[in-house]
Formats: structure tokens, C-alpha cells, sequence
């Protein structure tokens, strides 16, 4: 019966929470195109990871996770990559102010984690990420919404296509 | 309707907008210097925004809360002494009351959620202009 609760509770979090809609200062709009929910390997994930403009955010207290963000454009300018950041972090905190006012779960969101490039310091905050992440793999639940960044005609950007990987689980103590 | 003077709000406020998001901090300078109001300085950290208050004595600080190493509350905090003529607008895409009344406890002055109206970050600016002229 605990268990029962808890788990359809995190669902409706993960699914129903997150936005669907987003109007970026009329700069842009951003859609939620697709939630899945089928297994991703650890190795899928590490591959998409590397070789993908990536944002970790890390969220703890009463709801606690990560979500991963990982730009599947194929090349992206300095300012769709600021645009996606900006994005995650709008979806996230509507997430997480959601989950707050109407199922009183509490949580605290990290500063992101960006992976722009190939220098060192980004190499090793990426094995330090990686084995995180290859942790939460084996021990939460995973989902995966996609998300479309559509420019308005006056910023003439291609559309952005992301990735946003969730692992979450409720904090039993809440309970 | 009043109408009021940019150069009179120019000479007033000493603007400082810090965000650690490019996009984020970058809008709010254009919508702020599309109306015609000037920004005093840009920080990307709360670190940089102290440094840049301290230099430039800015009297408005539009802050945003989840950066790297200290959150724009701390920041509020750290210059909410009770002595301070800083005023803060906070501007975040944490949106729960908690994190409103916390803002707002610290000593923050209005506090917008993102994705924000250019028209209510104009408001906001001008309400912290007429708290100023008005000596309060």
C-alpha cells in the first residue's frame, strides 16, 4: 500500500508535471513533443552525453533526482546553447514549483552542470557526472521527454531538439 | 498620467543585472536599454555582483536565485543590513510561495518568475525609482 502510493505519486510527478508549453520572451517557443519511458543503457546514454552540448541538474530534499538535458542539434550557436540552458532551467523550475504547491514535496535545485566542449576541466566534470548518472540508472526511475525549440521568423535559428532525462524518486521519510 | 523622465530615472538608479544565464541577464539588459534605462553593470556570479555593487554603489539589483557557488537570497542578505540603500528585484524560475517569502523576507523588493513581461520588469524598475525619489 506504501509502496503502491509512493510509486504512483512519483509517476503523476514525472508525467503530469512536467510543461507541455513554454513562450521563451516571444524570442521562442518551446513544446514538449514526446514522453517515453523505454530503458536507455547506461552506454546509449554515456555515447549522447559525449558527443551532445549537455546541462546536468542536480534537485534534492523531498522529490530528488537529476535531469539531464542533452542538445540533439546537430550544430548549435553560442546563443541557441544559452537559449536551451535558459529553457531547462524554466521547465525544471515550474517542475519543481509544481510539485511544491500542490503536493507540498519540497526540493532545492542545483546550479547546472554545462558541458560545452572538449577542454580537460569539462572531461573530468564529465566521468564525475557520468558516474552518477550510472548510478541513478540502476537505481531509479527513468524517464525521457523531448522537447522542440521553435525561433520566432525575426531570429531565423533552426529548431532545437533536446532531450531532457529524468531519475527521480520521492523521498520515503516524506511519508 | 505621469510621465517620467528617462534621464531623471537614469540619474537616479545605478543598475546591476546578475544572472549566470547569458540568455537570461542579456534580455533583461536589452528590455532595460530599449526603455531607455541605462545598466550600470552585469555579473554573471553572485561573487561578481558583490564586487561590482561595492564599486559602482548600483542601488537597484535585478538578481536571479540558482547560481554557482552563492544564491541570489545570500546575496540579498549579505547587503540587507538594515543600513543598505540596495534595492532587489529578484527574477526566477523557482516560482513556489516558499521561495517568494523567503525573497521577499530577505529583502527583496518585488520578485518576478520566469519567463517574465518586459512590461512587469519595467513596473518593477519604476517602482524601486519612485521608493528612491521619494526617500524611502
Amino acid at each position: 500500500m506504501f509502496s503502491l502510493r509512493k510509486k504512483k505519486q512519483e509517476k503523476r510527478i514525472l508525467k503530469d508535471i512536467f510543461p507541455k508549453e513554454i513562450n521563451l520572451y516571444d524570442v521562442a517557443h518551446c513544446n514538449l513533443v514526446k514522453i517515453s519511458q523505454t530503458p536507455i543503457s547506461s552506454q546509449e546514454l554515456e555515447q549522447e552525453f559525449k558527443n551532445n552540448h549537455s546541462i546536468v541538474f542536480n534537485f534534492s530534499g523531498e522529490i530528488f533526482g537529476q535531469a539531464l538535458a542533452v542538445c540533439s542539434s546537430e550544430t548549435v550557436s553560442d546563443k541557441e546553447k544559452d537559449i536551451f540552458q535558459e529553457t531547462v532551467n524554466i521547465i525544471l523550475g515550474k517542475f519543481l514549483s509544481f510539485a511544491e504547491e500542490s503536493m507540498e514535496l519540497v526540493s532545492h535545485l542545483s546550479s547546472p552542470i554545462v558541458f560545452r566542449g572538449d577542454s580537460d576541466n569539462d572531461r573530468l566534470k564529465g566521468i564525475r557526472t557520468l558516474s552518477v548518472l550510472n548510478q541513478s540508472l540502476r537505481q531509479s526511475d527513468f524517464h525521457q521527454f523531448t522537447y522542440e525549440i521553435n525561433f520566432t521568423k525575426a531570429e531565423n535559428y533552426p529548431t532545437i531538439v533536446f532531450n531532457l532525462y529524468v531519475f527521480n524518486r520521492v523521498e520515503e521519510a516524506r511519508k | 498620467m505621469t510621465v517620467i523622465n528617462k534621464s531623471d530615472i537614469n540619474q537616479v538608479l545605478k543598475t546591476v543585472v546578475v544572472d549566470d544565464s547569458d540568455f537570461s541577464r542579456k534580455l533583461i539588459v536589452d528590455i532595460l536599454e530599449r526603455n531607455g534605462l541605462k545598466v550600470t553593470g552585469e555579473a554573471s556570479s553572485a561573487k561578481e555582483a558583490a564586487e561590482i555593487i561595492a564599486k559602482t554603489g548600483a542601488n537597484l539589483v535585478i538578481t536571479d536565485i540558482v547560481m554557482p557557488d552563492k544564491n541570489g537570497i545570500e546575496l540579498i542578505r549579505q547587503f540587507s543590513d538594515g543600513f543598505s540603500d540596495i534595492n532587489f528585484i529578484v527574477v526566477s524560475s523557482l516560482n513556489q510561495e516558499r521561495v517568494i517569502v523567503e525573497a521577499i523576507t530577505a529583502g527583496a523588493l518585488d520578485f518576478l518568475k520566469k519567463p517574465f513581461e518586459e512590461e512587469h520588469l519595467i513596473q518593477s524598475v519604476l517602482k524601486v525609482f519612485h521608493r528612491i525619489s521619494e526617500g524611502g
